[in-house]
């Protein structure tokens, strides 16, 4: 054996530095290989451990969880079912991964009930101390961390971190601001919107989509600040705007809806006319057909001819019908028929089909007509 | 390395030249994955933590959502087709219809879909945007549950004449392609369309996702319940190899915004700019990356600020083959596809106008992807040569080759190891050492065979003037496996090829 190894280092030192240098990549990419199997296997083993405690400690806590929740717990009976979900969860090594499973599973109660036990469930986060630790990683996580705090805090109806929150509105981090504006309004309802008044970053639409989900919660409510939000520099404030007079019926600010149909941002100007159509602003009509002219976007041409469709009277038949005659445009005609459709004028369309006018407006209005489509 | 004579030849000076190229390619290779890996890594792990707490409860039920029509072609598909336009009518999203086009199936596809579904003829006004083979009829359903199914039945055309023809007859805003025999998430759109609505600088006008083997998985109701391995060596390649393509390329070339291809299988785009740039082209076999660089290029030229994004979730599931002879064929077409892109967007190459498409990803396509397996067998039969007439080094290139194989085995097991760390989908230790296995073995058998496919398909493009479609029947999702309450994917042996199918890739990895 002895002389095997020695021949062998005989052999490798009297190697070329080429072949050495291959010959030591190879071996330790072979042994980077066979590392690489042990740490995923290690891997597989961590996560097994994690979900077994995960599940053990889930067993335990649950039962404790529903008797707070579903039972009438007194003062003394509530400080001892934490004292036991304490004991649970405390361990030297893990006490921060048993925390977060803790916290997943109080989260998971509070998004499935609703009622007394959302206040228990409330009351029980912050006594087991889950509420400060998402108010230490909202202050010294990472952008993640701090995102997940934020949406925890906001899931768990946390209102008195509002003002804690609200510090991140225009937060660098797209992601912890996004989250700060969600739970702002989920939190402080249309009072802590006000962060839209001078809000300079772009809204993405996936978030006004959030904000409005929330925001629907008000109830048609009056919200006084929509005239600012449509005068902004920011055009998803503005499109937002426009979503929340829509949804929410905030009829006061028309005048400025008005001057939004003339806007230069053909996604702000699309959303203005849906608007002035959804709030039935008929007394825009004479602007829309301005506009109309104006334009050479279609989906601006086609909101306006929806809008006519809804908003308009025995004039806007008329220009509906010539729409359908001269357009070239499928998408123009299409909506023009569909719009004279929703005004009750199948008569106008029946007569345009029986003219036979054109090959492609036929079959539109035959389209139309079909109330199987 | 070489050993010259005392008189240095032009012959052995070239030799010289072809083994620094040879050596020099394979580590430039070599780095170029390693730094894809990377970057891979970062981009899934930081898409991870954006969505650990994200809630997608509140665009499900927003009447703000934008409408996606699903198109599905379909060419011969009865043996599936009924289950299939269930699974996608019952996907998880507030405003979408689903369309699917009878490409002149010779089957009775339409007959069934027509039975299950209630259809019946419509008079649809279709706007012909985009020239398509004749559209026969257009049916809907009798019964309001199935109000978001169209069905279109149109002359045999082909899978770009048949997306096509869905598109003219759509209403969304944007289009979910997919191919009519894969399995998708329950929430695949809703993360498919989340970029769409999260970009706020710059036009998103496609996404793709991560598309899965489904073969030995379990089904049940349309959904896949159980992930496994697949059984066949040849599958569980594929699996590796999928694995590699979609969990560390795609994923790093959609964080650099360079992504030249989005599966046939799976890939949303915006609509207007799909018509504007004239929809999928009939003429080619790689109809889904055609489109995809196409659309990159129109938006280039007509200075659209745009973006081409990437979800690394795992969205859609689909059978490979279990053949070797129908993967042949699978592979042949997907570089002959490839290759007809490439060449009808040489624009592109190294030109700064198209920026990194025209700077990265188009010459890495053209380097590694088209011209590795050509400059790998080319190097093989010279090699062979070689040693032949005894002018190389053998005891070197052995060790080269070793270290070839040393890497490529530690790049598919840390390929392994971030799927563990990330998307977690093979949750049993004995299907992971399987994997592990398989990748052992990858190299020695798979890898080659790729090669050759590569080679013929380049041969069949250049020499052989072919344009047809090879075929891979499909036995259906619903065939039962015994002992199986779900089923389990199994592919058929290959049928002989029809002459133009709507389908037959899996997807373009």
């Amino acid at each position: 054996m002895r002389r095997f190894f020695t021949e062998t280092y005989y052999f490798l030192v009297a190697l070329e530095p080429r072949y050495k240098i291959v010959l030591f990549l190879v071996i330790s990419l072979l042994i980077l290989a066979a590392v690489m199997v042990i740490i995923v296997l290690r891997e597989r083993s961590r996560k097994n451990s994690v979900e077994n405690r995960e599940r053990r400690i889930s067993r335990s806590v649950e039962p404790i969880i529903q008797e707070i929740v579903f039972s009438e717990y007194d003062g003394g009976e509530f400080k001892d079912a934490i004292k036991k979900i304490n004991r649970i969860v405390d361990s030297a090594l893990y006490r921060k991964s048993n925390m977060a499973i803790l916290n997943e599973l109080i989260l998971y109660y509070h998004r499935n009930l609703g009622g007394e036990a959302f206040n228990r469930l409330e009351m029980l986060y912050r006594e087991i101390g889950l509420k400060q630790i998402a108010l230490d990683n909202l202050r010294t996580g990472e952008w993640h961390i701090k995102a997940k705090a934020i949406n925890d805090l906001s899931t768990m109806r946390m209102g008195e971190s509002l003002f804690d929150i609200l510090q991140y509105t225009d937060y660098e981090n797209q992601n912890v601001r996004y989250e700060a504006q969600y739970a702002a309004v989920k939190l402080g309802g249309k009072k802590a919107m006000g962060f839209l008044d001078d809000l300079d970053t772009p809204m993405s639409e996936w978030q006004q989509i959030r904000l409005l989900d929330q925001s629907l919660k008000f109830e048609y409510e009056l919200i006084d600040r929509v005239g600012k939000w449509l005068r902004s520099e920011n055009n998803s404030v503005v499109v937002f705007g426009l979503m929340i007079m829509r949804h929410l019926n905030q009829y006061h600010e028309k005048g400025e809806l008005r001057k939004l149909l003339y806007h230069k941002d053909e996604k702000v100007q699309e959303k203005a006319i849906e608007t002035a159509r959804e709030l039935a602003y008929a007394e825009c009509l004479e602007n829309l057909y301005e506009v109309y002219e104006l334009t050479k976007k279609i989906r601006i041409k086609k909101q306006i001819l929806r809008a006519m469709g809804d908003l308009g009277g025995s004039k806007e038949v008329g220009f509906l019908r010539e729409t359908i005659a001269r357009e070239k445009e499928y998408d123009l005609v299409f909506e023009a028929a569909q719009s004279l459709k929703r005004m009750g004028r199948r008569d106008v369309l029946i007569s345009y089909k029986e003219q036979e006018l054109s090959e492609k407006g036929e079959s539109i209005v035959k389209h139309i007509l079909d109330d199987r489509i | 390395m070489i050993e010259f004579d005392n008189q240095n030849s032009l012959i052995d000076v070239l030799i010289y030249i072809f083994f620094f190229v040879t050596y020099g390619y394979t580590v430039f290779v070599m780095v170029s994955y390693l730094v894809l890996g990377i970057l891979s890594v970062v981009q899934a792990r930081k898409y991870l933590r954006r969505n650990s707490y994200t809630d997608y409860l509140n665009i499900l039920q927003s009447p703000e959502a934008p409408t996606v029509s699903i198109l599905a072609p379909a060419y011969n598909e009865e043996a599936s087709i009924i289950e299939n336009v269930r699974s996608l009518l019952s996907i998880r999203y507030p405003n979408f219809e689903v369309i699917v086009v009878n490409d002149g199936s010779r089957d009775r596809s339409l007959i069934k879909l027509i039975e299950e579904y209630q259809l019946e003829p419509v008079d649809f006004a279709v706007n012909y945007a985009l020239a398509t083979k004749n559209v026969k009829a257009v049916y809907k359903s009798k019964n309001p549950t199935y109000n978001n199914l169209v069905v279109v039945d149109k002359e045999n055309g082909g899978k770009s004449d048949a997306l096509n023809a869905a598109i003219n007859v759509s209403t969304g805003e944007y289009t979910l392609n997919i191919d009519v025999d894969c399995i998708l998430e329950e929430d695949c759109l809703l993360k498919l369309m989340k970029p769409f609505l999260e970009e706020t600088e710059k036009n998103m006008i496609a996404t793709g996702g991560v598309v899965r083997i489904a073969n030995n998985c379990k089904i049940e109701k349309g959904r896949i319940t159980e992930i496994n391995v697949p059984n066949k060596l040849l599958s569980q390649f594929q699996t590796l190899e999928y694995l590699r393509s979609f969990l560390l390329g795609r994923v790093a070339w959609g964080s650099l915004d360079g992504l030249l291809l989005i599966s046939g299988a799976l890939g949303v785009f915006q609509k207007e700019l799909v018509i504007a740039c004239g929809g999928y082209d009939d003429d080619t076999i790689g109809e889904d990356m055609e489109l995809t660089v196409r659309m990159r290029r129109y938006a280039r030229e007509k200075d659209i600020d745009y973006v081409v994004g990437f979800v690394p979730d795992p969205l859609c599931w689909t059978e490979v083959p279990e053949s070797w002879a129908v993967l042949r064929r699978q592979r042949n077409r997907w570089t002959r596809g490839a290759l007809e892109t490439l060449l009808a967007h040489k624009r592109l190459f190294l030109n700064p106008y198209y920026g990194k498409i025209g700077m990265i990803s188009y010459p890495y396509w053209l380097l590694f992807e088209w011209l590795a397996p050509l400059i790998e067998a080319f190097g093989i039969l010279l090699l062979v040569l070689f040693s032949l007439l005894g002018v190389i080094n053998i005891s070197f290139l052995y060790l080269f080759i070793a270290l070839i194989y040393g890497y490529t085995v530690s790049f598919t097991i840390a390929t392994l190891y971030i799927e563990e760390i990330t998307f977690f989908q093979y949750k049993k230790r004995r299907q992971l050492l399987r994997l592990v296995l398989a990748g052992l073995l990858e190299p020695l058998i798979f890898h080659p065979f790729l090669v050759y496919c590569s080679v013929t398909g380049n041969w069949d493009y250049f020499f052989e003037g072919k344009k047809a479609w090879g075929s891979m029947k499909r036995v259906g999702f619903k065939k039962p496996s015994s002992g199986n309450k779900g089923r389990k994917i199994t592919a058929s042996k290959p049928s002989p090829s029809p002459k133009n199918p709507v389908r037959s890739s899996p997807a373009g990895a």
